[in-house]
């Protein structure tokens, strides 16, 4: 297993596989898809043993590589298999925001992505353009093109 | 709309208890599976059996018959010994190639790229890691390189890159672009894998594409 060390492995699944599990749901709307999403990040956490400036570096790492794993997921699943999230129900805890995921999931991967990293993890404008690797007008533009679009998706459900 | 509503949306997805387990199970049987997956015999026998008829039927153009380009890639690694002399290994596809460097300022994956019967100088490179996209730390042109006792090496090969690599294991993509019309020509995916002090290398996929006559 490289030269990672097996306590370090194990303190980062428990502290990111269920935060990464949620981004990889959203990307991908399969649970099975998700947590083998989640499975190939952490294979290439042990694989490149990258040095981290901090646990926040080391958060931004991951969630960049399973957003590339995702994209890369989504379009071999485009070529084979559409998405399914006729079961959204299923992976819901009280069921009280399931709409706004629902609607939240139908969008397309590139509005989706920014949407999640900056109001589900907090990150600002700057931060996801160096995740995504866009430029950050360009994640401003999917950030109102994808609220629209939420917007509308919301409006039509009610 | 709230959208701070999101965060409670996301937040309500169940990951259950049993998650970081079966994480850590898969990641434990992806790290320790070696070798490729195998593919059953009858498949084989498909496949072997329609690139027959491919190939005897002539459906797929091969050897360049129609615009494609041959991949301006010739990939020599280079060693350097303890006696300080260099051993230059051409990189076939598949075939990993282990190198040994021995100093600190030859640590890095050395290598060089030649056009393929063709001025060097018609193409730029795009070198990135392949699953962060991020840039790989990379010399161009630079034809020279000290040995442990700082004496001076020089590579006679027209592009020389030395790449540092990024932790145990690095996916490093090359595209290579025309300078003529900035069209991507050619690609190819090399793993890099640290070795006690030294580097393998292997090619696993290269990729060249049709030239698009105006």
């Amino acid at each position: 297993m490289g030269s990672v060390l097996q306590t370090d492995v194990e303190r980062a699944v428990h502290q990111y596989a269920r935060m990464l599990f949620r981004i990889c749901l959203v990307m991908l709307c399969n649970e099975y898809d998700a947590e083998d999403a989640v499975q190939d990040t952490f294979v290439k956490y042990i694989r490149k043993t990258p040095a981290f400036n901090g646990a926040e570096h080391e958060k931004a790492w991951l969630i960049t590589v399973a957003t590339n794993i995702c994209r890369n997921m989504r379009r071999y699943k485009l070529l084979h298999k559409p998405a399914n999230i006729g079961d959204l129900h299923d992976y819901a805890e009280t069921n009280e925001e399931t709409p706004l995921l629902e609607a939240l999931m139908t969008l397309p991967s590139k509005y989706k992505e920014v949407l999640v990293l900056h109001y589900v993890e907090g990150y600002k404008v700057d931060d996801i353009a160096h995740i995504v690797r866009i430029s950050s007008a360009a994640v401003k533009k999917r950030l109102q093109k994808g609220r629209e679009l939420l917007k509308n998706e919301c409006r039509e459900e009610s | 709309m709230d959208y701070n509503r999101l965060k409670d949306a996301v937040y309500d997805i169940k990951a259950d208890d049993g998650l970081e387990n079966r994480v850590l199970a898969g990641i434990y049987e992806k790290t320790a599976a070696k070798g490729r997956r195998s593919v059953p015999r009858r498949l084989m026998a498909v496949c072997a059996a329609a690139l027959t008829v491919v190939l005897a039927f002539d459906i797929i153009p091969l050897f360049n018959k129609g615009n494609h380009i041959p991949s301006p890639f010739i990939v020599n690694a280079y060693s350097l010994e303890a006696d300080g002399r260099v051993i230059k290994k051409p990189l076939e596809p598949d075939i990993p190639s282990g190198l040994h460097f021995i100093s600190e300022k030859t640590q890095g994956f050395i290598f060089s790229l030649q056009a393929f019967g063709d001025d060097y100088t018609r193409y730029h490179f795009d070198i990135y890691d392949e699953d962060t996209h991020d840039k790989i730390d990379a010399i161009y042109d630079s034809s020279r390189f000290f040995d442990e006792e700082d004496n001076l090496n020089i590579v006679f090969d027209p592009l020389t890159i030395i790449i540092y690599p990024n932790g145990e294991y690095t996916a490093v993509r090359i595209d290579a672009y025309s300078n003529t019309d900035d069209s991507l020509r050619a690609s190819l995916l090399l793993e890099i894998r640290k070795v006690n002090d030294g580097y393998t290398g292997e090619i696993v996929q290269v990729k060249s594409f049709p030239v698009i006559e105006k």
